[in-house]
């Protein structure tokens, strides 16, 4: 159990995400083919940018000068291919059907991936604490870098890591939530929310590490 | 491995661990000062919280230092399990 990795999961969970997308974006469109390529097409696609990410990353594996920079390196490959994968495969039925297009509910889907995307991140971020060595190097999946005193300091880290997940929920919901009223409004609430954590993180760390318990 | 946390988090003392973690790292004597329980159950209460990911441990000198290894995911689970006992208590 304590050598589960568990910035894995974040890929790991891009699979859930991915279904998961695939049924809230059907939202807006009504024609049988939309349907069939939403709910079957885009589900198996998704799964194939995986499991060929999954077997590269088993074949290269034993090459790899640092394993950890490798999974980091993965990990942002398998979240471009599935944006990539999204917005590539949504632009075909859009061209096709342009009638069908609409800003508002283009914008409501990044609203509902960013909002999904923040939710599974935040809750798994407290996890991160787990292994000393990758504790600069996981940081930058959602903390960008990591801060001299979160490095000196196990608890602050563990702590600010912590708010940092609930604060990455929070958005993440309120962007689901608004997206539903005000779409533009959701992306920039998503988008600030994002920017915020880790700022909210590095100052709170800060304060945790200078009145540190002894 | 969801077993093993449902486990960890099913017991209010391994529940009560992970809250004085949450205010500082405790080695596990200062822990087992906060309980009137004999340490061999302590330990058993450690390891399961060890083996369920929840907590992690460090080395120090001649003391083992606990720290908190919980997501959110995780404490939102421990909230739920609580609530789910304390209903139950209630009912019977």
């Amino acid at each position: 159990m304590k050598n589960i990795r568990w910035q894995e999961l974040i890929p790991g969970s891009l699979i859930i995400f991915m279904f998961g997308m695939a049924v809230v974006s059907t939202w807006g469109w009504h024609t049988a083919w939309a349907s069939a390529f939403h709910f079957f097409y885009f589900p198996v696609l998704a799964l194939l940018v995986e499991l060929i990410f999954w077997f590269f990353l088993r074949k290269f594996k034993p090459y790899a000068k640092s394993q950890d920079v490798l999974r980091i390196a993965m990990a942002g490959l398998f979240t471009g291919s599935h944006f990539l994968v999204f917005w590539i495969i949504q632009a075909v039925p859009v061209a096709g059907q342009f009638q069908h297009f609409s800003i508002k509910w283009w914008i409501q889907c990044v609203d509902i991936i960013l909002g999904i995307f923040f939710i599974t991140v935040g809750a798994v971020a407290g996890k991160s604490n787990v292994s000393s060595s990758l504790k600069g190097k996981t940081a930058t999946i959602y903390n960008w870098f990591q801060p001299s005193w979160e490095n000196a300091s196990s608890f602050a880290r563990g702590r600010s890591y912590r708010l940092q997940g609930w604060l990455l929920i929070s958005t993440g919901a309120l962007t689901l939530l608004v997206c539903l009223i005000n779409a533009p409004v959701a992306f920039l609430i998503g988008i600030s929310g994002a920017l915020a954590t880790p700022l909210i993180g590095w100052s709170y760390s800060y304060y945790v590490w200078r009145t540190e318990p002894t | 491995m969801l077993n093993e946390i449902f486990k960890a988090l099913s017991d209010p003392t391994r529940r009560e661990i992970l809250k004085l973690l949450r205010e500082k790292n405790m080695s596990a004597g200062e822990l087992a000062d906060k309980f009137d329980l004999a340490k061999s159950t302590m330990s058993a209460h450690f390891t399961a919280l060890k083996l369920a990911g929840l907590i992690v441990q460090e080395k120090k000198k001649t003391s083992v230092v606990y720290s908190l290894n919980i997501s959110a995911a995780e404490e939102t689970m421990g909230l739920i399990v609580a609530l789910l006992q304390k209903r139950k208590k209630k009912g019977q």
